[in-house]
């Protein structure tokens, strides 16, 4: 009896070698009691504040991503160059290159021939900012933009770049934005994931997006993304087999749980209490997201405002659309990638096609969040991992170019969730190849955004494998500047 | 007497190890509520160790004063006592410092002090038992550490300076954002961090920061700082030098310049270090100036709520999974709720909010059947600021009874049908600062004249299209999930706006707006059937068409032989290929669904079924023209009741492509007269491929899959 006792208290407190010697080592038995992470990783809990509430009162309490995945050109949408249309076919001079490394894909090059937009920029709102007509829409609600100009990254390709700027490391496993909003934050809807990832691809050419991007990492798998697929189902295996009554699946769960509470008193392994909870979940979910995803309630100016593509599940404009329905479900971060902005030739051509699939909704999403009162406490985000050269990659005509990658400058917008709009943030010199006023981090661009949410990017940590991480692993900073 | 002592000992043991364990792995501690009493006992706790040491003290210093022949004992007794109570005492204390509120530099003597008090007693009980020489020096030590441990720990409780504070004067001051930002911001900063070794009495490395004058006077490496040059300046390298270097400042052990320090000088110093600018001239953007307010409080401008927090147990009570209920932030005693799913819906957890009507400040029901008599339960939720009744049953009929909500600087009344009038009613909202009106079915009128006449109420309207606004709508949708219909099932197409008219042809006939049929529920079809269609609806312009493709068959045919034999790379799985009620992948022309011929015919023959009446039969084929994948030049169906003697009965040539198009499913029907046992599908390939094509010239490829009987 005494060593079934002992047993149980074992399994409820994983210490399984502790506290059956003499006085001694009795102490410190007694002691590991009160540390459940002495001996493995976990929640820094010393230095780091409670999980699941903010820190101070936020801004945003949700955020949208909308990353444009492939790395849309800067120069064609919202840095304005127009020294470069008058340079067009001028070699780079090596003092502005100033030993940036290439990729393999223009190194060869002998000649680096800069090369204008051949899209026409024009003035916008009180703030004035240039866009390009390629996106008129975007253009219309600049007055609720902050276009921050000056993003800089530390990889040169696709992959890195793309899993430094979703979770702050070039190499992949570590957890993704949302994963750490999820943590800091938890759930707002408890019928729902805190972290959703929505997927679509546009004309242009594509690069990959892959489930490392939307990671747990090592945080609790419960704060992984999960991937809503295009079709009618978005949730797969969510709803009950044909034939099988919302009444009967609700006594086989009852009757679920009662054995499975039987076994928690025999047993006490806490896991088996989480399983009973992910059970109701999944069974609340069976009503939450057959919500989310029925337009009908959807009024004809929403589908005008998005645009009838809208109505085609898996394209930006539906994943648009859905995202505002998820941010108004209270999912805490939706992640959407739209594939095809990889313009290393044709760019004229393809970036307008990938334009015209982007604009309108991007557009429709503020706007709408901002009709129901909820752009204030919600952080849109648009852009994707890097920049592209202001040199011509491969054969360049008067209407045909391409552009290589380019990690020394970039462009992004955000708006709502607290950042001040109508503003543009940061420059980049006439040539429009480096940064010379404000320059934003990768990290900068995180520890703002988590500031955002009211989370202090240097005090929400995970301790993992000895030490404890950060989105923002040592660095970054809030910029201040771009903060109402 | 013996027993507790060795009991007491061995107990003493135990307690003192565990205390020292505890102090090395101190950051790793976790603490469990259980223990949290405990630590709050302390402050009382303190006092027997104290009382019981200094009695036992004063016996053991003085004992030549008594004659007492059980001193020793007593002793023993009273110094195990007081080592016992002390280990406990520094174990609670050890407790009570987990709790969060407590200064880690105040606290960091007090503790090592306390845990060294109990050791100490512990080693002078023991010098006691074991007679040993240095016991009475010891005992005078003893009270000694107990003296300045228990002063640290009065100060933690007091306030430092407790003791003397009565004689001295107040000289805080509060931070002046107009004042010289010198005074006001940088120098507290240098006075707190740097001041304690370079003053007028000790000027380590020749630096005197006193004041002003005297820091620009600079130390042995130089001037302090440059200004408009914070990276060369001795300063900020020194504060930005790892914390093991010799020359990092402040040294390792002193309190450290936090990297927002860091930042306000390297800023100060970047801008100028000018010391008479203050704050309020700096612009609201400016970096300094926000790093400032935040370093001196007010810069994250969080609002102060005067009402208490709920309790957790209320908290709990009111929270359900389809509402939310939670802090705006950590230590904030407002909350927000917020429901979610329309169809679980419950009146009574709105009702249950009425248990913390007096800390919800942000209440959104958005999309939830929420009335308008609700309003009077919502009223009475007085600190509300933001109200969200987004696409709820709110008609505008009962809004006048918010107006009681003295905060409420919010409300969103987005996607409601209000009746006309209904802003009216809003007139006399004391707070109100944002009102959302967007999809309200509100004259626009009614807008203007509330907006006229509330001029600090922001109003939005939102997204209103107008007839530039015309959008070409989407084509149809199918709901049938494969192009292969069972038998008896019929078309179905959908879309997903509501009013949405659908018109489509099956003939192959030209479609538009005013042409075709107009689709009601399904569509019959047999055999192979291109279906065209559009959709259209007032105020859109009328969709693309869109295509879809069908096969229907009733009957499987009993077996089937290939006469002539495919292409090598596209043998299908054999005879079977063509009557496994399975339509190969149009995507995907090497999948082995397919049976491929080129430069020879195609020779099949199906044997039917007798109990089968087949009407006709439709041989589908694959069209992907980039791929060299042509309609074939004809087919013929050989019909018989014998296999060694068929009769041609009919053929067909597909009209010769005069373009690539897309890749799509084809196929060919063929209408009976009678009934036959046999049939032998007869394909042939074009052996010349258009003059437009890439390949002109070559070969062309024939691709057929399942031949339907129907």
């Amino acid at each position: 009896m005494d060593k079934d006792f002992f047993n149980n208290r074992m399994n409820v407190n994983r210490r399984h070698f502790l506290g059956k010697a003499a006085a001694g080592i009795g102490g410190i038995a007694l002691g590991s009691l009160l540390m459940p992470d002495l001996f493995k990783g976990g929640k820094g809990l010393t230095e780091g504040l409670p999980v699941g509430i903010p820190h101070f009162a936020p801004k945003a309490k949700r955020v949208i991503y909308l990353f444009q995945n492939g790395a849309p050109s800067q120069l064609e949408s919202f840095d304005y160059k127009p020294k470069l249309n008058k340079m067009a076919g001028q070699d780079l001079p090596e003092s502005i290159r100033n030993g940036q490394r290439l990729t393999g894909m223009t190194s060869g090059q002998s000649k680096f021939p800069l090369v204008g937009s051949y899209y026409d920029f024009k003035q916008y709102g009180k703030s004035g900012a240039w866009i390009s007509d390629l996106f008129p829409n975007i253009a219309n609600i600049a007055d609720d933009l902050c276009i921050v100009r000056s993003m800089h990254t530390e990889a040169i390709n696709h992959d890195p770049a793309l899993t430094f700027m979703q979770t702050g490391s070039q190499i992949g496993n570590r957890p993704s934005m949302g994963a750490w909003m999820s943590y800091g934050l938890g759930s707002e809807n408890q019928n729902l994931p805190a972290f959703t990832v929505l997927l679509s691809r546009g004309r242009g050419n594509g690069q990959g997006v892959y489930s490392k991007l939307w990671t747990n990492g090592f945080l609790d798998s419960t704060h992984q993304g999960v991937l809503f697929s295009s079709g009618e189902d978005p949730i797969l295996y969510l709803n009950d087999p044909d034939a099988m009554s919302k009444a009967s699946r609700r006594k086989m769960l009852d009757k679920l749980a009662e054995l499975n509470h039987m076994g928690f008193d025999k047993n006490g392994d806490p896991e088996v209490q989480a399983k009973v909870q992910q059970y109701e979940m999944a069974y609340r979910m069976q009503t939450a997201v057959p919500e989310l995803t029925d337009l009908s309630k959807e009024s004809d100016a929403t589908i005008k405002m998005y645009g009838p593509e809208c109505l085609v599940p898996g394209t930006y404009a539906a994943n648009a659309l859905l995202a505002r329905k998820l941010s108004e479900s209270g999912v805490r971060f939706v992640q959407l990638y739209h594939q095809g902005w990889d313009q290393h030739g044709n760019l004229p051509n393809e970036m307008a096609l990938q334009a015209e699939e982007v604009d309108r909704a991007s557009a429709a999403l503020v706007t709408d969040l901002k009709q129901r009162g909820m752009l204030d406490e919600t952080l849109v985000i648009w852009g994707g991992e890097f920049g592209r050269t202001n040199y011509c990659q491969g054969g360049f005509t008067e209407d045909n170019y391409g552009r290589d990658h380019h990690p020394r400058a970039y462009s992004i917008w955000m708006a709502g969730g607290g950042i001040k709009p109508g503003m543009v943030y940061g420059e980049t010199d006439d040539l429009g190849y480096n940064i010379i006023k404000d320059p934003v981090h990768v990290n900068d661009f995180h520890a703002t955004v988590m500031n955002q949410m009211g989370l202090d990017h240097e005090q929400l940590t995970y301790k993992h494998l000895g030490r404890r991480y950060r989105l923002t692993d040592v660095a970054g900073k809030v910029i201040n500047d771009i903060i109402a | 007497m013996n027993k507790v002592q060795k009991v007491g000992s061995s107990i003493l043991i135990l307690l003192n190890v565990m205390l020292v364990f505890l102090l090395i792995f101190e950051s790793k501690v976790d603490l469990p509520l259980l223990f949290a009493p405990l630590g709050r006992v302390h402050p009382l706790f303190l006092h027997f160790p104290i009382g019981v040491f200094f009695v036992a003290a004063f016996l053991h210093l003085g004992s030549k004063l008594f004659k007492e022949t059980k001193l020793d004992e007593l002793l023993q007794f009273l110094f195990l006592i007081s080592a016992f109570t002390a280990a406990l005492t520094a174990l609670f204390g050890f407790f009570l410092g987990q709790e969060a509120g407590y200064a880690a530099e105040q606290l960091k003597w007090h503790k090592w002090l306390g845990i060294l008090t109990s050791l100490i007693l512990w080693v002078a009980y023991l010098s006691l038992e074991k007679s040993w020489k240095f016991s009475k020096p010891l005992t005078v030590v003893s009270a000694l550490v107990i003296l300045i441990t228990g002063h640290l720990g009065g100060e933690i409780t007091h306030g430092a300076n407790y003791v003397f504070a009565p004689l001295q004067k107040e000289t805080e001051k509060a931070f002046d954002p107009k004042g010289p930002i010198f005074s006001e911001a940088i120098n507290p900063i240098l006075e707190a961090k740097c001041l304690s070794c370079h003053n007028d009495k000790k000027m380590k490395g020749e630096l005197n920061m006193a004041s002003l004058s005297k820091i620009m006077k600079g130390g042995e490496d130089g001037p302090l700082w440059l200004a408009g040059d914070a990276l060369n300046s001795h300063i900020i390298q020194s504060a930005k030098l790892p914390l093991e270097d010799k020359k990092h400042m402040p040294p390792k052990g002193k309190p450290q310049l936090t990297p927002l320090e860091i930042a306000i000088l390297e800023q100060w110093i970047n801008q100028g270090a000018k010391t008479d600018l203050s704050i309020a001239e700096l612009s609201e953007g400016d970096s300094l100036r926000q790093m400032v307010m935040k370093q001196y409080g007010g810069g994250k401008e969080e609002k102060v709520y005067e009402f208490s927090a709920a309790s957790e147990s209320t908290l709990a009570e009111v929270k359900t999974p389809f509402c939310t209920v939670e802090a705006l932030a950590l230590n904030s005693p407002a909350l927000k709720a917020s429901f979610y799913v329309t169809e679980r819906y419950d009146p009574a957890t709105l009702e249950n909010l009425k248990k913390v009507s007096g800390q919800l400040v942000e209440l959104n029901l958005a999309k939830m059947p929420v009335s308008d008599e609700d309003l009077d339960l919502i009223s009475s939720f007085e600190n509300l600021e933001k109200l969200v009744l987004n696409s709820s049953d709110v008609t505008g009929e009962n809004l006048e009874a918010l107006s009681k909500l003295k905060n409420l600087t919010s409300l969103s009344l987005s996607g409601c049908v209000l009746e006309e009038g209904s802003l009216d009613k809003l007139a006399n909202f004391p707070a109100l600062e944002q009102l959302f009106v967007w999809n309200t079915g509100l004259d626009v009128a009614e807008v203007d004249a509330f907006e006229k006449s509330n001029k600090k109420v922001v109003v939005s309207r939102g997204f209103v299209p107008t007839d530039e606004d015309m959008l070409k709508i989407n084509p149809p949708s199918l709901v049938n999930k494969s192009p292969v219909l069972k038998a008896g099932e019929k078309v179905q197409l959908k879309h997903g706006l509501p009013n949405v008219q659908i018109r489509y042809t099956t003939d192959g006939s030209k479609i538009d707006s005013v042409s075709g049929d107009i689709y009601e529920n399904e569509i019959s079809v047999e055999g192979f059937a291109k279906i065209k269609t559009v959709a259209t609806k007032e105020g859109w312009y009328v969709s693309d068409q869109k295509d879809f493709t069908f096969f229907r068959g009733n009957y499987k045919a009993d077996s089937a032989w290939l006469l002539a034999p495919t292409h090598s790379q596209y043998p299908g799985v054999g005879s079977s290929t063509v009557i496994d009620q399975k339509q190969g992948d149009k995507a995907n022309f090497k999948d082995f669904a397919w049976l491929g011929y080129k430069g020879s015919n195609a020779e099949i023959l199906l044997k039917i079924n007798a109990k089968d009446k087949v009407k006709g039969l439709t041989v589908s084929y694959l069209k992907n023209v980039g791929s060299y994948i042509m309609p074939p030049q004809e087919i013929q169906v050989w019909a018989g009741n014998d296999r060694n003697s068929l009769k041609l009965i009919a053929s067909k040539s597909p009209e010769a492509l005069k373009e690539q198009g897309s890749v799509t499913y084809e196929g060919v029907n063929f209408a009976m007269d009678k009934s036959y046992k046999y049939f032998k599908i007869v394909g042939k390939p074009i052996n010349k491929l258009p003059k437009w094509h890439g390949g002109a010239g070559q070969e062309g490829w024939l691709f057929i899959d399942e031949i339907y009987l129907y």
